[in-house]
Parts: structure tokens; sequence; C-alpha cells
């Protein structure tokens, strides 16, 4: 049991990483992570054993963020940057590019950032993610290509029409 | 744009995200060389890979907020909590909550309002408002900010953890103060957005007094005390019965936690 547990904290870096990508905001994420751990601790003898463990972490976390836009609808469009995310070491033209693509990304429907989030950020195989999200790997891989093109013409776009207004 | 395409779409993905075998890479390299408009999109998509990275994989290093740890990882902070119950009734007994009773004292050009409550709500109004610099160093580098501003200050700081009460850790700065001094600020925020800071220095203050006082100053609210040479005030733009509890938390923290000096 306790195995368990510490087998969970070891996971929630990433939990917090995924989470803080898909919302922006460093409150609501950490809160989608607590119901995650919460969840998995109530239900850890669901858990079979032979599988393994973050992908099933990943699998709570999506259900309790469709559960969270069902109800509540979209996720909001950020307000603000998440600032904290840059530590200042990058040129200009770098914080401009990653700024640029937290805006894309947030602009992005949320089925098709989730796909885009669990392989470009988290690595999981296309696969893994059809397991996660309960959908047929062609549908995955659809949403994929349509979610880089997007934020590829986004940001090639306003690479083309700098300065970036700053979004406040 | 469609048929001069010898690069399958879903290859191009796969390959971005690496998952071909060795034989389909080595083709896929031949193939790319023959179209330059999927080398470009490759190269955008690596592009954005990479960018997320930077982006998001700083928040792995982040310290992990005590309430996403399970109970058993969180046994110290439970000490933590009998301790200060404990000393708070332990304290009690002995007049403690008499030094708890808040009441609107009369600081007026005392060397308390002058050097604490003063530079406290300047500190408070010019950087509580901050969108994109509110503090120097950020909370993610939690121990290294206490670490700095205990060096500067010539004392050990501790920043109080203020999660329980909703309130997370933003970061801190130091600032010039009166005096010759400098003054240590951290400052946090919780759900909605609502800011408070901590002004902390050390000074000689001219009443013994160790009560928590409360104050109030061009449309902020403050309450602020004074433990042996160090200043304390907790600053925000809440009503008093709004944030005296969490004023009571770091009055208990900072108490279980005395800074001592250094050198």
């Amino acid at each position: 049991m306790k195995k368990f547990e510490n087998q969970l904290v070891e996971y929630i870096p990433r939990l917090r990483r995924y989470a803080r990508a898909l919302s922006h905001n460093p409150y609501a994420a950490d809160d989608l992570v607590q119901d995650t751990l919460e969840r998995a601790l109530n239900k850890r003898l669901l858990w079979r054993r032979d599988s393994r463990l973050r992908p099933w972490l990943f699998t709570i976390m999506h259900n309790l963020f469709i559960n969270q836009v069902r109800r509540h609808g979209a996720t909001p469009q950020m307000l603000e940057l998440d600032e904290n995310l840059l530590d200042g070491t990058e040129s200009p033209e770098s914080t401009l590019y990653a700024q640029q693509l937290q805006l894309s990304i947030n602009q992005l429907p949320d089925d098709q950032k989730e796909v885009f989030l669990l392989v470009s950020l988290e690595g999981f195989s296309y696969e893994e993610v059809a397991a996660i999200m309960d959908i047929p790997v062609g549908t995955i891989m659809s949403r994929l290509s349509r979610a880089r093109e997007k934020l590829r013409k986004k940001i090639s776009t306003h690479e083309k029409s700098m300065p970036l207004r700053r979004v406040k | 744009m469609k048929d001069d395409k010898t690069v399958n779409d879903a290859e191009l993905h796969a390959y971005v995200d690496g998952q071909l075998g060795h034989d389909q890479r080595c083709e896929m390299e031949q193939d790319l060389d023959n179209d330059p408009q999927a080398r470009e999109k490759l190269e955008a998509y690596q592009d954005i890979n990479q960018a997320l990275h930077r982006l998001y994989d700083p928040v792995l290093e982040e310290n992990i907020p005590a309430r996403l740890l399970p109970t058993s990882s969180r046994k110290h902070r439970y000490l933590v909590a009998a301790a200060s119950l404990f000393f708070f009734i332990f304290g009690s007994l002995f007049g403690w909550q008499a030094r708890l009773n808040l009441d609107l004292a009369d600081t007026r050009s005392s060397s308390t309002d002058l050097n604490l409550v003063q530079p406290a709500v300047f500190a408070h109004s010019v950087y509580a408002v901050e969108v994109a610099h509110p503090v120097e160093v950020s909370a993610r580098q939690h121990k290294q900010l206490d670490k700095w501003l205990s060096r500067r200050l010539k004392t050990t700081l501790t920043a109080p953890d203020l999660t329980r009460d909703g309130y997370q850790l933003i970061g801190g700065r130091l600032l010039p103060s009166t005096e010759d001094r400098m003054a240590a600020q951290y400052m946090y925020e919780n759900h909605n957005g609502n800011r408070i800071t901590l002004y902390v220095r050390r000074g000689k203050w001219d009443h013994e007094s160790t009560a928590i006082n409360y104050s109030q100053q061009k449309g902020y609210s403050m309450f602020y005390w004074t433990e042996d040479d160090m200043g304390y005030a907790l600053t925000s733009v809440l009503k008093k019965d709004q944030y005296q509890n969490l004023a009571k938390e770091v009055y208990k923290q900072m108490n279980l936690n005395p800074a001592k000096p250094l050198s």
C-alpha cells in the first residue's frame, strides 16, 4: 500500500506538467492533479499490478478533465501568459516563440490539445494515447495532424507579423 | 500540393515522435530529400516540440505543493501542525493570547511606523500590482530564495507556508529600506489572484510589545509585529477579518521558526 503511494508521488511532477499545459493556470492545474491523485488512491484496488501506472494515472486525469469540460464548457481562454514558465535565460526570439506557442496551444480545441500534449509533451505512443482517451488510433492520428498544422500555421504567421502584442 | 507528396502525413508524425523503426526511419530520411515541403513541416514540428519542452519541463523541477502529497509523505507537516497547536495552547496559558489581541495601535512617528509600516505599504503598492515581474526570484527556486535573502539580511529567513490557507508563494525580492537597512518581501497569491506580501527586516524597534498590530494606510490593510530585532508586516487589500487568521498563521510559523541573526 505504501509502495503504491510512493509510486504515485514519483509521477506527480509529470501529472503537474501535463495539467499545467492543459489549463495554463497553475492553481487550476494543481486542482486537477489533486483530484487525479485522490481518485487514484480511492481506486487503487482497480489498478491491475501488471499494467503500467503512468498511463493509468493519465487516463484518470483525462476523464476528470473531460468531465470538467462537460460541466463548465471548454477550458477558458487564457487571460495572461504563464510567465513563471520562462526563466529569463532565453533569447528574446525564443521567448517570443514560446509565448506564441503557449497562446496557440490554448486556442486548440480540447480534444486536439490533449492528443498533442500527450504525444509531444508526455511522449506516449499513439496506442497508449488511444487507450488513455478511449478512441481509435486513427482518430488520434488525425487529431494530432490537425493540431500540429494549426500550431505551425499560427506560429509562422505570427513570426511574420512581429512584434507580438503582449496579452495581459 | 497533393500528388507530388512522397512522404505520407502519418509517417511524418511518427518520425517526429520517434515512433518509426530503424528501417522506416532510414527510408523516410531518403524520401525527405525529395520532398522539401515535407521537410519544412518536419522542421516546424520539431521546433514546436522543442519549444514545448522548454516551456513546460521546468514544472518537473518545481517543489510539489504540500496539498498534493499523500498523507504518509506529509507526516512531518502534521508534526509541525501538532507543534504549533501545542505552542498555541501552551502560549495562551501564559498570556500569549493577549499578544494576539489585535488592537489598532497608534504608531504614528514611532520607529515601527517609519521603518516597518510605511516602507512595507509602499513596497506592497509597488510590486503587488505587477503582472510580468511581481517577484525577483520565483518560488520555483524557493530554497535559493530563502538562502539569498537570509544572507543579505544577515538572519535566518524561511518563507512561511500558507498553502493550507489557500495562498501560494510566488517568490520574493530584496529591497532597500530605511536606516541603511535591507528588507525582504515575500509575495503570495490565492486562486482568485489576491496577493498579499510579507515584508521582513531587522531594526531597532522602540516598543517592547510583540503583539500583532493592525493598521490601515492608503487603502491597504496590514498586520505587523516585532520580535527581538525582527519586524514583520503582512499587507493586503483585504478586510481585517478576511485575513486575520492568515496573519496569526504567519505569526505562529515565524515563532516556530524564529529568525536568528547570522554573524
